[in-house]
């Protein structure tokens, strides 16, 4: 068993508002009842501790991809460990991806037995850390043909959130997605009572009902023509390829994109959350 | 209503593996609060051989074993037992868990009014006033019913997860300790589940008996060795015994006579650890050091038993002998050190202006007619 007693979210430059802060509200959401701050019974487990930290790869605001600037928690150091490590997606989700610093202490915290959580663009991240393996994941339609063609596990029917906890690996969708991954992660982590607890704060039982206690999330529609249409648009930015490896071909013949800009032009919106 | 559940607590539908791991700890904390308070009753014996010492020993010595047996389960299902942060609160409402919130818990001399504490830890819910019952755990055995009715209902995730393990020790196997450990032909919630029936059976007896059962030899239950000592005679049930009540209890107490016994008069400890009477204390330099001996080797005894379970496997076992000579070198400094510094009687005679929210209660549990000394106050400085 993992004993969790610490949580970082991951925050970088154009990091997505809402892969990033909601679960850092919902981790703690858990940190208040774990602590006992909020019991809405009396609780027969005692308080416990859990560290929640919004954390950066260097001092300093954090700018996020619609604007919002956050002042991190701390910045990592070298050799700092939590016991989950959530990495959210975002527009800056394909620069991040080639940051060796970032992969680093991906790979560092999973070597060391850790929990490595990613939603949306954030799942490319991790599995450009190498830790995926051929372990199942979720992510952001946009990501996922790319993914795929990496060889990387995304079943064709994405699920919103898919917890893989003998491989230390929890993966969500994108931001509708965010909300019930993250809750779900607690539910599985802390447990039924927390889980539970944290979802009637933030009215997930009620969204989602049970399967929130599941392993494996609901499963998301899909689009096939649409999903192609923004994995065009927006994978050369959300997940660039590596440097030196062969052009991956879009579905139609098209070339990724440069960084930044894609099927020619420059993606100056925010990609999808 | 289901098995094991009480208005107000963790909703059973929420009582998974997780839980039964929390609800462990609290048990393992419930267990050793309750050692500070017997062994202050028991150090308080000027002789240390005695019946009546030999009464409380021998409830304390099964305490450790069911604290034992508790850290044991927990490492088994995958937890890490926490033992050097516990730090029971004296003087303070109830146990752990919020188990048995009416009771004042009180570091004090053995007493009549002590033994009534003592006994109330170890009562039975039918011997429970009606009034006492309605609380969420109005026993030790009702908490303990809960994580066996919790063990029950996920039979399957505590097999699993015996079967999967965890970082810490199993400990004392070979000292007769219950351990759960994966065998061929056992089952872990069978297995568990007695380790529980001892603990709730020498506690409070078995069935609405105050004994245990047969696989615990008939011993007398741990309330029923506090009886024996209040009531001043030995358990033996009365021919044609009426049924076992409240009213018709002290009918079971007329055996041999148990001579009440010296106690050396200590000031129950007080919230602050007696600071404010040291501060006027001409030996305060001296009873300070020995006041602060005795917490160190308490202190020492937590962090090995802390390290008997989750340090190097190799270790364990020299980590539980530490932890004895260390139980040891408390008996001797509270007895032969601590006890023999008396309370300034000027100080005594200012105790109700000195402690004003405290004095009543050192007032009920200490004899301030007679001659009042200092006893152990149990500050364990490895907890946060």
């Amino acid at each position: 068993m993992t004993a969790i007693e610490s949580i970082a979210v991951l925050g970088y430059e154009k990091v997505s508002e809402q892969d990033s802060i909601t679960p850092l509200e919902i981790f703690r959401g858990a940190a208040l009842a774990v602590t006992g701050q909020i019991a809405p019974w009396q609780r027969e487990v005692p308080p416990g501790k859990l560290d929640v930290k919004f954390v950066s790869v260097k001092p300093g605001v954090v700018t996020m991809q619609m604007g919002t600037q956050v002042v991190p928690d701390m910045a990592l150091e070298d050799g700092e460990m939590f016991d989950i490590l959530y990495v959210p997606g975002g527009v800056g989700s394909g620069a991040v991806a080639t940051d060796e610093r970032i992969l680093n202490v991906i790979r560092r915290h999973h070597e060391a037995g850790k929990v490595i959580a990613a939603n949306c663009s954030g799942v490319g991240i991790i599995t450009r850390a190498g830790v995926v393996g051929d372990t199942p994941v979720t992510c952001v339609a946009a990501v996922a043909r790319g993914l795929r063609s990496e060889g990387v596990n995304v079943p064709a029917a994405r699920r919103m959130w898919i917890g893989r906890p003998e491989q230390r690996i929890w993966t969500s969708t994108g931001s509708y997605g965010v909300h019930g991954g993250a809750v779900a992660l607690v539910a599985h982590y802390l447990g039924r009572e927390i889980g539970t607890i944290v979802s009637m704060m933030f009215d997930t039982l009620g969204g989602l009902g049970d399967v929130i206690y599941e392993l494996t999330g609901p499963e998301f529609y899909a689009h096939d023509e649409l999903e192609a249409t923004f994995q065009d648009y927006f994978e050369s930015m959300l997940l660039p390829q590596p440097a030196g490896d062969p052009e991956r071909p879009g579905p139609n013949g098209t070339s990724p994109a440069a960084n930044g800009m894609a099927n020619g032009r420059p993606v100056a919106i925010a990609a999808p959350g | 209503m289901p098995a094991g559940y009480r208005q107000g607590t963790t909703p059973v539908q929420f009582r998974e593996i997780n839980w039964i791991r929390g609800a462990l700890q609290t048990a393992l904390a419930l267990e050793h609060s309750t050692m500070p308070l017997y062994s202050a009753a028991m150090y308080s014996l000027e002789v240390q051989n005695y019946p009546s010492y030999n009464l409380i020993r021998s409830v304390l010595m099964e305490e450790m074993l069911h604290m034992a047996a508790v850290g044991n389960i927990l490492a088994a299902l995958g937890g890490s037992p926490r033992i050097k942060d516990l730090q029971p609160r004296f003087p303070g409402p109830g146990l752990p868990g919020q188990v048995a919130p009416d009771l004042f818990c009180v570091l004090a001399p053995l007493s009549s009014r002590q033994l009534q504490n003592l006994m109330r830890i170890e009562t039975p819910l039918y011997l429970l006033p009606r009034r006492l019952q309605g609380a969420a755990y109005a026993t030790v055995g009702q908490f303990y019913d809960a994580i066996r009715a919790a063990v029950t209902a996920n039979a399957a995730a505590v097999r699993q997860a015996v079967a999967e393990g965890g970082p810490a020790n199993q400990v004392g196997g070979n000292l007769g300790y219950r351990s759960i450990v994966p065998r061929r032909g056992a089952d872990p919630v069978e297995e568990i589940l007695r380790a529980i029936d001892m603990i709730t059976e020498q506690g409070e007896g078995s069935g609405a008996r105050l004994q245990t059962g047969r696989d615990f030899q008939n011993d007398h239950s741990h309330y029923a060795r506090f009886a024996e000592l209040r009531y001043g005679r030995r358990y033996s049930a009365p021919a044609g015994a009426p049924p076992l009540t409240r009213e018709s209890e002290e009918s079971y107490f007329r055996g041999d006579e148990i001579t009440p016994p010296v106690v050396i008069n200590t000031l129950a400890v007080p919230a602050d650890g007696y600071a404010t009477i040291l501060t006027g204390d001409p030996q305060s330099a001296m009873v300070s050091q020995e006041l602060k001996s005795f917490d160190a080797a308490y202190t020492a005894m937590m962090v090995a038993l802390d390290d008997a379970w989750k340090g190097a496997p190799e270790q364990s076992w020299p980590s539980l002998g530490e932890a004895v000579m260390q139980m040891n070198e408390m008996r001797v400094l509270s007895c032969f050190n601590i006890m023999r510094y008396q309370v300034p009687p000027d100080l005594i005679d200012r105790l109700a202006t000195l402690y004003p929210a405290g004095y009543q209660t050192m007032a009920a549990y200490t004899d301030l007619s007679q001659p009042v000394f200092y006893g152990p106050r149990f500050i364990n400085m490895a907890a946060a």
